[in-house]
């Protein structure tokens, strides 16, 4: 176990990508982390992924983390819900760390587009900045907005503006609303 | 998007560009002010004046318009005859949403230093900030029981 104490969120979910990775199941890391990656560093309580996963396998996933000692709570989202399943991994120190089966409309190349960083000697699977900012256009609260913006001025490589816009749209009017007032600040 | 799909939206693109450029220029004002009044940066319209709108979509240079009060006409279908128009009505400007620039400047600084740091020494910064916050969490949370114990006012 990688966490020593709590505020280590980030930590815990070095030993939960190991696992899915022994588990051969693609995940990418997205929320504060990514946004931090990408440009706007700030805190937070946890840390999410995103998976490659179907919800049994999520179930049987579940079991395993149980196993190795954490806590664990699996909800599955109502027929509306854009996240179909969520499991809630938490350690001792009440670190934790959500991973979400899939994001309704999601493009599914998000996976094979997202990025390797390096962190604490191990690496780890983060989500493209057009992703990240696609998915923050739709999440659509006040701080999401915010990452997307920083997002969007932090990187160090011009972002692809035609991806960018397809991916969003992917996920709503609403979602490319924000988008295109992203882009014409 | 197919290849004459992607042709109407560029000429539509340029072509409300080219207006929302030729209106500024009649009204003489300066980018400045003119992008104040219509609610969008200087360097978004600087781009229109300059007929570079390839970044943005057709549905903003529409809203922009509409903020400078042009008229928008668009016709759809192949028979004048059948083919409805739609005109926009004179709307009333969006309210200004004023920026401020100490703000801004003060946030691109802390962007700036973001920028010269590694992916990974992002994150390592990221793992320090949530510490830091967590473990005044529990100071905040335990604070006022400690001083209880301890006979203090907590003040």
């Amino acid at each position: 176990m990688k966490a020593r104490g709590p505020g280590q969120s980030a930590l815990l979910l070095l030993d939960v990508a190991a696992r899915l990775a022994e588990e051969k199941i693609d995940y990418a890391v997205i929320g504060a982390m990514a946004a931090s990656v990408h440009g706007s560093i700030r805190a937070t309580r946890d840390a999410d992924a995103l998976l490659s996963i179907t919800i049994p396998r999520l179930g049987t996933l579940e079991k395993t983390f149980r196993r190795m000692g954490f806590q664990t709570k699996l909800s599955r989202g109502d027929a509306d819900d854009p996240i179909p399943a969520l499991l809630a991994i938490t350690d001792r120190f009440e670190n934790r760390v959500d991973l979400l089966a899939g994001l309704r409309n999601l493009d599914p190349d998000v996976f094979s587009r997202s990025l390797t960083v390096q962190f604490f000697k191990t690496a780890i699977r983060v989500v493209s900045r057009e992703d990240f900012i696609a998915m923050k256009c739709f999440a659509g609260g006040l701080q999401d907005i915010v990452d997307a913006r920083e997002a969007m001025r932090a990187g160090d490589e011009p972002l692809d503006i035609d991806l960018l816009r397809r991916v969003t749209r992917r996920f709503g009017r609403e979602a490319a609303d924000h988008l295109e007032q992203l882009l014409a600040a | 998007m197919s290849a004459p799909e992607i042709a109407t939206v560029r000429a539509l693109r340029s072509d409300v560009a080219l207006q929302i450029a030729r209106h500024i220029k009649r009204s003489n004002q300066s980018q400045v002010d003119a992008a104040r009044q219509l609610g969008v940066p200087q360097p978004t319209l600087s781009k229109i004046m300059r007929n570079q709108v390839e970044t943005l979509s057709l549905e903003l240079l529409l809203r922009i318009a509409v903020r400078a009060r042009l008229s928008v006409i668009l016709q759809t279908g192949n028979d004048p005859a059948e083919a409805g128009a739609y005109v926009s009505g004179v709307e009333v400007a969006e309210p200004l949403r004023q920026k401020s620039r100490v703000a801004e400047a003060a946030r691109e600084e802390l962007l700036d230093s973001a920028r010269r740091l590694s992916p990974e020494q992002r994150l390592e910064a990221h793992l320090r900030h949530s510490e830091l916050v967590t473990s005044l969490n529990a100071v905040g949370r335990k604070g006022p029981v400690a001083a209880r114990r301890k006979g203090e006012t907590g003040r």
